[in-house]
């Protein structure tokens, strides 16, 4: 099935500003995950806001597993399918303390008491924060509040997962654990990921890649295939990652054997 | 400006159940005119270390001494207000610092706000913008309606407005495009190179480290675990690791390749190009044996 179906999709934030999505046409199947880059303000934010209904077309319509977005009260259900981590977590957080904002999610979800322990202690231990479950969630270090809203997503169990630079505070171990929790949910869960980053080698991992350019995506490809054509990147000036611009240089001098040792490298994410 | 730690601890909500050390008497000099970079594992004390040099937050126990000032558990508000004017810092979530209606009333406020004409100032704008990389048409809007890197850089140009004499970035590169994260390097080295400031950046990009800091501060549980010249940290492997911290990502992938196929590289710092060269010489020296 379609997990998410963009179609003719133009947005903008006020009538007379300029356009900030611009007929974006797009489908990402049940299974997939995308990642999505592309420079500030070019529509990343934007474009993953319309998935749960944070933002509305202004033209053209979003699909989520065939039925459309709309304002209204299905979204409370919508929600419930589509996890969504913020760009900036303080924004997402609505609970005295870390364990009840966890909680408050899935007491509207109306998940039962004893298996909302169970999904917390889980979740705490995924992203490594049992120690700060009493904690005010506005007083915690930059990494440990994404971790949180990280948390918070996770025990909703989601079926599409959007997560809007999750992990662009934590340190790198923390940013391999995550990608590791997120490599688990798509293989034994199936679930489908949207992962806006601005990091290639995290992107490097799903399995497609959008970049979006000026309210578009201007290139989508498989990301197997990304890395047999990063010259498409380097024309668009984003720069290269030292891992990828080591792989072209091997490519270049027919090192196949060390060139393949290097995409695995990127590709099964050693190089986070 | 020097900045001198001496027995600096900081307890976050003292006295109450939820009291929390986060610094635990550290003591530790940044030379004045210097990069400094801090670096240390989620929730180890970075924001709370860095956030005591702008008086931001007053030590707990011991004193921060930043050029001639001295901030100590006692110190009153209005002697840090002072210590503002010459010590600028961009926060860890830009959206903290951002607070007028227009992005340009708020690049220009703290300049104002220590007495330069407003005319004076506005004729830097443009400037400023241009080198944090921030499109003119966006200096009219709201600093609330920037996308996340569009906020990073509205609050980058802000302080360096103030033309302080210590700059303080807290991970100012996280929320910006590759290409951003580039320029806002370059920017900071130039501003650096043209004014001799000394730059404390919190970062956890090794890469960045590398190429920015001359000087390095790896925290750890609230509490200094390794400092000294930024190449000499990174010699201690060992240490990085048990620190749970990472290693340069060309250091790693090279010696990845190293040990699956024996290539023997004559340095853990080549650029791609020649990293890739050394690569094919030795796979040609092999066939020759
Ligand atoms: N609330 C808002 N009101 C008006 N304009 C907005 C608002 N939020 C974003 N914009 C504008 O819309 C454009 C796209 O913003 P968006 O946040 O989607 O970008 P992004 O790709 O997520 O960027 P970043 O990488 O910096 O997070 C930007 O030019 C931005 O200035
Ligand atoms: N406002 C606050 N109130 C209470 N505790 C706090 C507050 N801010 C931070 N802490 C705690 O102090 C410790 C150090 O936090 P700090 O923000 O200095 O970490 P950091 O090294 O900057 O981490 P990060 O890389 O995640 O930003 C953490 O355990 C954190 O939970
Ligand atoms: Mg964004
Ligand atoms: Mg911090």
């Amino acid at each position: 099935m379609t997990a998410v179906s963009f179609n003719h999709v133009s947005f903008r934030y006020e009538e007379e500003s300029d356009w900030v999505l611009e007929d974006v046409n797009a489908e990402i199947e049940e299974g997939e995950w995308v990642s999505i880059i592309g420079p500030n303000g070019s529509g990343k934010s934007t474009l993953s806001r319309m998935c749960n209904g944070l933002l509305s077309p202004v033209e053209g319509e979003v699909f989520i597993e065939g039925k459309p977005v709309r304002p209204g009260e299905e979204l409370a259900l919508l929600r419930q399918k589509v996890g969504m981590v913020f760009q900036n977590p303080d924004h997402q957080f609505v609970a005295p303390t870390v364990k009840d904002d966890i909680a408050f999610g899935m007491e509207n979800a109306g998940v039962p008491r004893n298996e909302m322990v169970e999904r917390i202690e889980k979740a705490a231990m995924q992203t490594g924060i049992e120690k700060i479950l009493d904690a005010e969630p506005h007083r915690l270090s930059g990494g440990q509040k994404q971790r949180v809203a990280i948390a918070g997503t996770l025990v909703l169990h989601p079926t599409l997962l959007i997560l809007d630079e999750a992990t662009s505070m934590l340190d790198p171990q923390g940013k391999r654990e995550v990608m590791n929790i997120l490599k688990d949910l798509h293989r034994r869960d199936r679930i489908t990921i949207l992962h806006v980053t601005h990091d290639l080698r995290e992107a490097a991992i799903g399995t497609r890649i959008w970049l979006m350019r000026f309210g578009n995506i201007a290139i989508d490809l498989d990301s197997n295939t990304m890395l047999d054509q990063m010259n498409q990147f380097d024309t668009n000036d984003i720069p290269l990652p030292y891992e990828f611009h080591l792989l072209q240089e091997l490519r270049r001098r027919h090192c196949k054997e060390e060139a393949g040792l290097v995409k695995r490298y990127i590709r099964d994410g050693i190089a986070l | 400006m020097r900045i001198v730690f001496e027995k600096t601890s900081y307890t976050y909500m003292e006295n109450t159940p939820l009291e929390k050390r986060a610094l635990h008497e550290v003591s530790t000099t940044f030379p004045s005119g210097e990069i400094i970079a801090v670096i240390g594992r989620t929730g180890s004390g970075k924001s709370t270390l860095v956030q005591h040099i702008n008086g931001l937050l007053r030590p707990s126990q011991g004193k921060v001494t930043i050029g001639e000032r001295t901030v100590d558990p006692k110190t009153k508000k209005k002697q840090i207000q002072k210590l503002r004017e010459n010590v600028g810092m961009v926060f860890q979530y830009p959206e903290h610092q951002l607070f007028e209606e227009t992005v340009e009333k708020d690049i220009i406020f703290g300049p104002l706000n220590a007495g330069t004409s407003e005319q004076q100032i506005k004729k830097q704008v443009p400037m400023l913008i241009q080198r944090v990389g921030l499109d003119e048409s966006l200096l009219h809007q709201s600093p609330f309606h920037l996308s996340g890197g569009q906020m990073r850089r509205a609050a980058i140009a802000g302080v360096l407005a103030m033309n302080p004499q210590v700059l303080i970035l807290d991970e100012p590169t996280a929320s910006l495009d590759p290409k951003g994260k580039q320029e806002i390097i370059e920017l900071l080295k130039e501003w650096h190179e043209e004014k001799r400031l000394t730059i404390i950046i919190v970062t956890h990009d090794m890469e960045e480290v590398a190429d920015i800091a001359s000087r390095a501060v790896v925290m750890h549980d609230g509490r200094i675990a390794m400092e000294g010249h930024a190449q000499e940290i990174f010699e201690q492997q060992g240490r990085l690791e048990a620190l749970g911290l990472d290693l340069p990502p060309r250091l790693k992938v090279l010696s990845y390749i190293s040990v699956k196929t024996g290539v023997p590289f004559s340095s853990w710092s080549l650029s791609p190009e020649k990293a890739a060269t050394e690569v094919n010489a030795s796979r040609k020296g092999n066939k020759d044996v």
